[in-house]
């Protein structure tokens, strides 16, 4: 508008380009952003740690441990577990099944979401194993069963100054 | 050829002179593509600068430290030590002028904060119930995290002062000795400096025996603190025999600057001696220890709390130097702690 060479100016810096680096702009800002502040999802992994740590804290050598059976077993104190934390941002399931399919013992502990409805979706994780157990001084065969997930989302922390 | 051949063309050499119209200088023909140019430029570059500063933003640094540290807190099993690279996290911090506390634990909530200087920062729960201890130590760029059983069943390995320990507890430990007159101090400052108060109180059993007129010329008080190496930090007067000798009669001051150097050697010798930025940095210090280790090769091998201890006493090995100063804290703070189970 302000420079002499009319023909070029209005054809250089038309309103339209002004309109095309207005919408360039907004989207590559917009985008940026929305990358950026997006969570990094991790949530298989810990549902997987999860996993390990249960499967491991409930055997030993190669058994089942003996108190699982037991009424009054402390899955949270045997697996080092923090109930608060898992209550609400995690879930599992432990099934023990004898040979013929039938459940004897089953530990469920916090909540399922809609992420998880199904076997191996995002943020959960299933793992069936053979195992060696002891009933009743016998020693038995049966199957573990154990699904995972976590429903974690981490949050930003803002200070009022 | 080119050119010939627009000059030819009656309708192509039209539309090209009309880009020259007559009368205008050469500079008038150029300005406006080159304004155009350069706002063009102009404009991306600020695309890019913003997208390079997103990129790198500490709002990034932080969760990305925040899950990769409670990922490796869930993975952990009692008695480990895990160092991480901080690397970034501490340039990121620079940048935006945080110096300490880039990195925290809530406890209550069994969540990781990591600060590098966001307006509050980022915060990610673990599940394991260990008890845990994360500090950063951004003179080598690490972040340090120790994972301990929650009811320790000794203290012969590092890691076992425990820094929560409950008012209760600490009165429990304290109680019916000639110590528990100071029993409120030391809470207290314990408190102020993230320092295990049974801790406190079993390293001034050991260097004083709880008698605040103790003084040997060198070390002065409760905590027996050194003239030579405090004076003049801490809030104490760098007058050593005089002004400073005077304050750290006081018990408050002495159990102050006491909780003080157990906080700041927690910070510097956790990593165990060799690990650490003074050992590095230090060539005097360097040689002191190296040749301490090759006599006293159980001095290389302290971590932790341990390390913290050595410190407090001096990595030293002299005469006149207890070597065995650790273990002694050792067994007073194992029968502290057994005081406290037993009252329970």
């Amino acid at each position: 508008m302000l420079l002499k060479n009319k023909i070029g100016g209005e054809k250089l810096f038309s309103i339209w380009w002004l309109f095309i680096i207005t919408i360039v702009g907004t989207g590559m800002v917009w985008g940026v952003s929305m990358f950026y502040s997006a969570e990094i999802d991790v949530r298989n992994v810990e549902a997987e740690i999860l996993m390990d740590r249960i499967s491991d804290c409930l055997f030993e050598q190669g058994m089942l441990i003996n108190n699982l059976l037991e009424n009054d077993f402390d899955i949270f104190q045997e697996c080092k577990l923090n109930k608060k934390v898992i209550e609400s941002d995690f879930y599992f399931n432990v099934s023990i099944l004898d040979e013929s399919g039938n459940v004897i013992k089953e530990i469920e502990e916090g909540v399922l979401t809609n992420t998880c409805n199904s076997k191996d979706t995002e943020g959960c994780v299933s793992k069936e194993r053979g195992i060696i157990y002891e009933l009743k001084n016998e020693i038995k065969k049966g199957r573990l069963e154990i699904l995972t997930a976590s429903n974690q989302v981490g949050e930003e922390i803002f200070l009022l100054k | 050829m080119v050119m010939n051949f627009l000059l030819r063309n009656k309708k192509v050499r039209s539309k090209f002179l009309q880009c020259f119209p007559n009368g205008k200088k050469g500079s008038d023909m150029l300005f406006p593509p080159l304004m155009f140019i350069i706002l063009n430029i102009v404009f991306f570059g600020i695309l890019l600068l913003f997208v390079v500063k997103a990129s790198t933003g500490a709002l990034v640094y932080e969760q990305v430290y925040a899950k990769q540290v409670a990922l490796l807190i869930d993975e952990a099993k009692s008695e480990m030590q895990i160092l991480v690279d901080f690397e970034e996290g501490v340039e990121v911090a620079e940048k935006n002028k945080k110096k300490n506390n880039l990195i925290s634990l809530d406890k209550e909530e069994n969540k990781v904060i990591v600060n590098l200087g966001s307006k509050g920062g980022y915060a990610y729960k673990y599940f394991s119930d260990y008890e845990v201890n994360v500090y950063d130590d951004v003179d080598n760029n690490l972040i340090i995290i120790n994972v301990g059983d929650k009811v320790w069943p000794g203290v012969s390995r590092p890691g076992d002062f425990d820094k929560e320990v409950s008012e209760e507890e600490f009165d429990k430990s304290i109680g019916g000795s000639n110590c528990e007159v100071y029993s409120e101090l030391i809470s207290k400052y314990a408190k102020e400096y993230d320092v295990n108060p049974i801790l406190v109180l079993a390293v001034m059993m050991q260097e004083s025996g709880c008698n605040r007129l103790e003084d040997n010329g060198a070390d002065v008080g409760l905590m027996q603190i050194n003239l030579e190496s405090h004076c003049g930090s801490k809030g104490l007067s760098s007058d050593k025999q005089g002004e400073c000798r005077e304050q750290l009669k006081d018990s408050r001051t002495n159990i102050r600057v006491g909780a003080e150097i157990l906080n700041s050697y927690s910070k510097t010798f956790s990593v165990g001696v060799k690990e650490s930025s003074t050992y590095k940095n230090n060539e005097k210090f360097r040689k002191i220890v190296d040749n301490c280790i090759e006599k006293y090769p159980h001095y290389g091998n302290y971590i932790l709390s341990e390390a913290i201890l050595r410190a407090y006493n001096g990595w030293g090995c002299g005469p006149g130097i207890n070597t065995n100063y650790v273990e002694e804290v050792n067994k007073k703070y194992a029968s502290l702690r057994e005081e406290v189970s037993n009252v329970a």
